[in-house]
Order: structure tokens, then C-alpha cells, then sequence
């Protein structure tokens, strides 16, 4: 019993150290002030209203979507395939391409970003955008986005392949009929981590970056400015119940993936 | 046999540096329902997979049907396959499964329902077309498995151990409803099996294998009354082998040298010469009789060390003097009678039945 007590309450101050800044993002969204500071003045949801008036903010946010789209399926469309052959072939010098392929993980992202500026500025000669902030995020993005694929295709019978080729299937529409189905909460996985990690990350973004801000960029260049507070606090707050309800549909994906994929309960 | 259906010769397979298949000659007739025996890890599977396309052979030849495979992919083959873990597919229910291969023989609609009924139908399966493939129990997948090879009506369906997950009673049923199902269809069966009792219940020929050869392909009846050798001898069936030294050959009778248990005699199955060497006297236990006195049958005495009586036949463990081995004898339960424990006995065999095998 005490045990199950002890257990209990670090259970709930875990989560409550976890949550708890979290949820001042809300709390303060919805406090008819300016600053964000206690006593709480009283309830408004004119933040909500009024961020939709802070034009760069929502052209950052609307910039980060995009780039979080393009990247998260860029990402996955190489991810596919590279998960595909290692989980399937043997070919000469997979370890080390697998290794490769995972380094990003572990290379810190300040390496990362200052390396890829000055490829991209001395030696390829681009102007930094937004397309070059999103060429780094796949770069950091692909890591994580093939070991979610990864794991998924090794956690299915390898047969299944066989079979299909084996009722009269060709390689690419055994894909289509048996392989893809079946990776399919991979792939979903594999697209959201991609979203998030591109739609949060901000060193690369920050030295990457042309003219134009991703919302992470753009909301630390406004924390000087205290008025817009209160519209960053609106927009982070929707951007948690967003995410919130993708990760719980994700969930729910996953759940049932495993559940019918487990074609042995044997 | 006229033109065979499956000519394998000489088909050798190697991963890495390890061989698991050393030079396969099989010939397979049209219609024959045809075994691969033997104990894990002997190559069954392997031998299988380069049936169905799924492996190469590293070298020589297989033909199907006049036809030489390299290079066929398992998509262009004649052949379909159970697999040893059924690989039924998780995202499909029984209909779709069963149905699967059949989009790619381009049939019409009614024909390709009609198939799908019938196959549904052959394997029991009726009223569980919308089932989904998680909700089967393992005897439910096996048919799955099955049908769906079968409504592709393939010149040869490959069985890789399908009944091994099975309890023994569903095993002996669908043993022979597998039997019936290829009589009636005469479609030529290659089964996996390391089971003998279930090798030799449902096959014309049985292909024995040990470390990627064959050690004998032969009729059931051939395997058991003409073992090649010892190996094979011990696999199907119980063999009790006495240790001997061959002497001269008169036809295929040999003289053996049995030491302290005297002067016996054998046949030899092929006419190697085995003169002087050393070899075994093989017994099956239902060819030997055991009796307080067996007047001049008698060839050995001993002493019962155990007795077990199973209703339509007696067992007994007969101690030999000189013989470290003790005989296994199975004697019909003709009277009623049962030898005690402890009883001493004459032993004897028909002339023909003790085998020479080295
Ligand atoms: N892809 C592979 N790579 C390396 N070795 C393999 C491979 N496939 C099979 N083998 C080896 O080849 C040998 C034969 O394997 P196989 O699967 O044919 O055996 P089996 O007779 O079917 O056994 P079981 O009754 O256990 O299914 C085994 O020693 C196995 O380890
Ligand atoms: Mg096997």
C-alpha cells in the first residue's frame, strides 16, 4: 500500500512538473492583462481575436505550416524506401549507411546549422530562405522519421512479402497491396514526428533563414515587445490543443495498427 | 515415371559460407503427393522456397514442367504455397485473403466469386467469408492458407509443415481431408513435414533428409521395410540394431558374427559388398516374437525387463546378454497372456526380416 501511495505521488508531480508550465501558456491567453503576471485580471478571449491582427506572427506561423508540410513529406517519401532496404536486402556496407543515416541524432544542431550555412553560403552559393531551412530540417527530420518506419516494417512477418509475390503479385503492387497497408501506421507516425520536428526547431531555422521567419524564429524576436504577449500566448495555446488532438489521433492509429498486425497471436 | 512434373538436379544452396542444401536430385511425377521429411533444420524449408521462387538455388537446375525457373520470379511460377506460419494477411479478411491471388489471373467477376465460393466451401469455411484474419483460431488460418493456394489452381502446391501448429486431433483430421482434397483435385503436393507418422500417411514418395541431403527417396513402405541406413532406419519407425561383423554373402543373405550372442543372419538391401565390415542386424519390434520356448525359431534368450500392455498389443523391453541395447519387441495381443516382468524368454524373427545396414 504504501508503496502504491509513494508511487502514486510521484506520478503526480511528474506530471505536474512536466504540465504545469505548459498550461500557463492557456491560462494566461485567456487573462484580460497585458502582462503576463499573477493576480489573473479576469477572463477575455480577445487575444484570440486580436492575434489575428499581428500580420508577421501569422505569416511566421503560416511559413512554419509550410515548411513543416513540405519537409514532413519529403522526409517520408525518403524514408520509405531507406527503411525499406534495410529492413529487407543485404547489401555490402549497410552498416555503415545505417550509421550514417542516424548521425544527425547525435551531431548537436548548432554543428549542424553553422556547417550547413557555410556549405550553403561559400560553397553552393544559395541565398538563405525558407527552402534552405527546410533542407536542413529533412536532414534532422530523416533520422527519426526512418527509425519510426523501421521498426514498424521489422514488426512484421517477412512472409507476408513471399506470399504475396507468391499469389502472382509483382514486387511494386505487392508493395501497394501488402506492404504499404501494413506500414501505414508507421508512415502516419513517420509524417507527424516529421511536422513536429520541423514545426518547433529553431536553431537551424534561426541560422538558415532568409527575409522570412518560421513562428519559433519570429516569436523569440518578439519577446522584447511585451503587447504582443498576449496574441503569442493565444497562438501557442491553440497550437498545443492542435497538437494535443494529433498526437491522441496518432495514438489511436498506432493502437489499432498493432492490434491487427499481429497476425500471429500465435 | 513418364515426363515428370518437377525435375530437381543437382540444386545446391549456400548463405554465406554455410550449405544448406549439398547436390538435391528429385524427380516429382504429375499427381503425386510427394514429402520432404526430416529433422529441423535439415533444408526442408530451404528446398521448398526454391520450389516457389522465393530462393535461388546457388547451383544447378530445377524444371517445372519442361520448364527451367532460373530467373522465374515466384509471381510467374505454376506453383502456390502454404507457408509454416500460414502468412495470413492481417489488413484482409477471409474473403480477401482467399481472393488475393486471384486479381492477377484476370478473371471475370462471376468466376472469380465462383472460386472464392468454392474454395470457401472446400475448407469448411462457409460463413466466416467477413471474418477478419485476427479473429482465427490457428485451424481456421491453416484453411485460409490452404484455400488460398488452392483457388489458384496451381500445377503444384508447396505445404510447409501447414499442420505442425494443429492439436493431434485436428492434425489427423485435416491429414485427411489433405489427402482427399489432392486425390480429387490432382494437384501434385510437395509437404514439409518433420513428422515420419504423418510423412508416411499421406505421401506416394518421401523424400528422407538430413544436413541438406537425402538419405533415402523412397515409398513409405520402401523407408520402413528397406531403410538405406541406419539414420534413416532410427527416423521412421523404432529399429533395434544389433552390432555385428559381416561375413561371406550367399545371394543377398549375409553371415553375421555377432560375438557373445553367436553366429545370425541378414539381407542385404542393394548388393554393396559389406563382407568384413562392421554393421547391424536391424529388427523392427513387431517382426520379433518372444516366448518361454520357441522351439527351433529360437535365435537369442533373454529376460523381460519391462512389459506394457496397451490393449491391442504388448510391449516389452528384452534384456540380451551382450547386447547393451535392449531389445524393443511389439507383439499382438493375440491370447491375453502377458510375459512377467523378469521372465527369461527366447527370441526369434522370421528369416527375412533381420536387415543388414551399415
Ligand atoms: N536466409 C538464411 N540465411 C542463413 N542461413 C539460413 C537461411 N535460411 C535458412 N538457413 C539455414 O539453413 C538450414 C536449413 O534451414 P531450413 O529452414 O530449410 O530448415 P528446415 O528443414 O525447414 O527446418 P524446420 O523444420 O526447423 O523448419 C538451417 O541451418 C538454417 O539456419
Ligand atoms: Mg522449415
Amino acid at each position: 500500500m504504501m508503496k502504491g501511495w509513494g508511487l502514486t505521488t510521484y506520478a503526480v508531480l511528474f506530471i505536474a512538473f512536466v504540465y504545469g508550465p505548459v498550461l500557463i501558456l492557456p491560462l494566461f491567453s485567456f487573462n484580460d492583462s497585458t502582462f503576463a503576471t499573477f493576480p489573473l485580471a479576469g477572463f477575455t478571449t480577445r487575444h484570440y481575436v486580436e492575434m489575428w491582427g499581428q500580420g508577421p506572427m501569422i505569416g511566421a506561423l503560416v511559413n512554419s505550416l509550410k515548411i513543416g508540410l513540405g519537409v514532413t513529406l519529403l522526409t517520408t517519401a525518403i524514408a520509405i524506401p531507406a527503411a525499406i532496404s534495410i529492413t529487407r536486402f543485404r547489401f555490402p556496407g549497410k552498416p555503415a549507411i545505417l550509421s550514417m543515416l542516424m548521425l544527425p541524432l547525435v551531431v548537436p544542431s548548432i554543428v549542424l546549422a553553422v556547417a550547413l550555412l557555410v556549405i550553403i553560403l561559400k560553397f553552393l552559393n544559395i541565398p538563405l530562405s525558407l527552402w534552405t531551412v527546410a533542407a536542413g530540417h529533412v536532414l534532422i527530420a530523416l533520422p527519426f522519421c526512418t527509425s519510426v518506419l523501421m521498426s514498424r516494417l521489422e514488426g512484421f512477418d517477412r512472409s507476408l512479402e513471399e506470399a504475396s509475390r507468391d499469389l502472382g503479385s509483382p514486387p511494386l503492387q505487392t508493395f501497394w497491396r501488402v506492404t504499404f497497408p501494413l506500414a501505414l501506421p508507421g508512415i502516419i507516425s513517420s509524417l507527424l514526428l516529421g511536422f513536429i520536428i520541423s514545426f518547433d526547431e529553431f536553431v537551424i531555422a534561426f541560422f538558415l533563414t532568409g527575409t522570412d521567419n518560421t513562428l519559433p524564429v519570429y516569436l523569440y524576436s518578439q519577446l522584447r515587445f511585451p503587447n504582443r504577449l498576449p496574441g503569442a500566448l493565444a497562438l501557442g495555446s491553440l497550437i498545443l490543443v492542435v497538437s494535443t488532438v494529433l498526437v491522441i489521433v496518432s495514438e489511436i492509429i498506432r493502437k489499432r495498427g498493432v492490434q491487427s498486425d499481429n497476425p500471429g497471436d500465435f | 515415371m513418364s515426363e515428370p512434373l518437377i525435375h530437381i538436379e543437382a540444386v545446391t544452396k549456400s548463405f554465406g559460407s554455410f550449405t544448406a542444401l549439398h547436390g538435391i536430385d528429385i524427380d516429382i511425377g504429375r499427381g503425386e503427393f510427394f514429402s520432404l521429411l526430416g529433422a529441423s533444420g535439415c533444408g526442408k524449408t530451404t528446398l521448398l522456397r526454391i520450389l516457389a521462387g522465393i530462393e535461388e538455388p546457388t547451383t544447378g537446375q530445377l524444371l517445372i514442367d519442361g520448364q527451367d525457373m532460373r530467373g522465374v520470379p515466384p509471381e510467374k511460377r505454376p506453383t502456390n504455397m502454404v507457408f509454416q506460419s500460414y502468412a495470413i494477411f492481417p489488413h484482409l479478411n477471409v474473403e480477401e485473403n482467399i481472393g488475393y491471388g486471384l486479381r492477377n489471373l484476370k478473371l471475370s467477376r462471376a468466376e472469380t466469386r465462383e472460386r472464392i465460393g468454392s474454395a470457401v466451401e472446400l475448407v469448411k469455411l462457409g460463413g466466416m467469408e467477413k471474418r477478419n484474419a485476427h479473429a482465427l483460431s490457428g485451424g481456421q488460418r491453416q484453411r485460409v492458407a490452404l484455400a488460398r493456394a488452392l483457388v489458384m489452381r496451381p500445377k503444384v502446391l508447396l505445404l510447409d509443415e501447414p499442420l505442425s501448429a494443429l492439436d493431434k486431433k485436428l492434425r489427423e483430421e485435416m491429414q485427411l481431408e489433405l489427402r482427399a482434397m489432392q486425390r480429387s483435385l490432382g494437384i501434385t503436393f510437395v509437404f514439409v513435414t518433420h513428422d515420419q507418422e504423418e510423412a508416411m500417411t499421406l505421401s506416394d514418395r518421401i523424400a528422407m533428409m538430413s544436413d541438406g541431403r537425402i538419405l533415402q527417396l523412397d515409398t513409405p513402405k520402401g523407408l520402413y521395410e528397406r531403410p538405406a541406413n541406419r539414420e534413416v532406419a532410427e527416423f521412421i519407425g523404432t529399429m533395434n540394431l544389433i552390432p555385428a561383423k559381416a561375413g561371406a554373402a550367399k545371394g543377398n543373405q549375409v553371415s553375421l558374427d555377432a560375438g557373445a550372442l553367436g553366429k545370425l543372419e541378414g539381407r542385404v538391401a542393394t548388393d554393396v559388398s559389406t563382407s568384413g565390415r562392421e554393421v547391424f542386424l536391424a529388427l523392427r519390434p513387431e517382426r520379433i516374437s518372444v516366448g518361454a520356448d520357441l522351439g527351433a525359431n529360437a535365435r537369442l534368450k533373454g529376460k523381460i525387463a519391462e512389459a506394457v500392455y496397451l490393449g491391442d498389443r504388448i510391449t516389452y523391453v528384452v534384456a540380451v546378454n551382450g547386447l547393451a541395447q535392449p531389445l524393443r519387441v511389439v507383439n499382438a495381443n493375440e491370447t491375453g497372456e502377458i510375459l512377467r516382468i523378469g521372465a527369461e524368454v527366447e527370441i526369434g524373427w522370421p528369416d527375412d526380416s533381420g536387415l543388414v545396414l551399415s
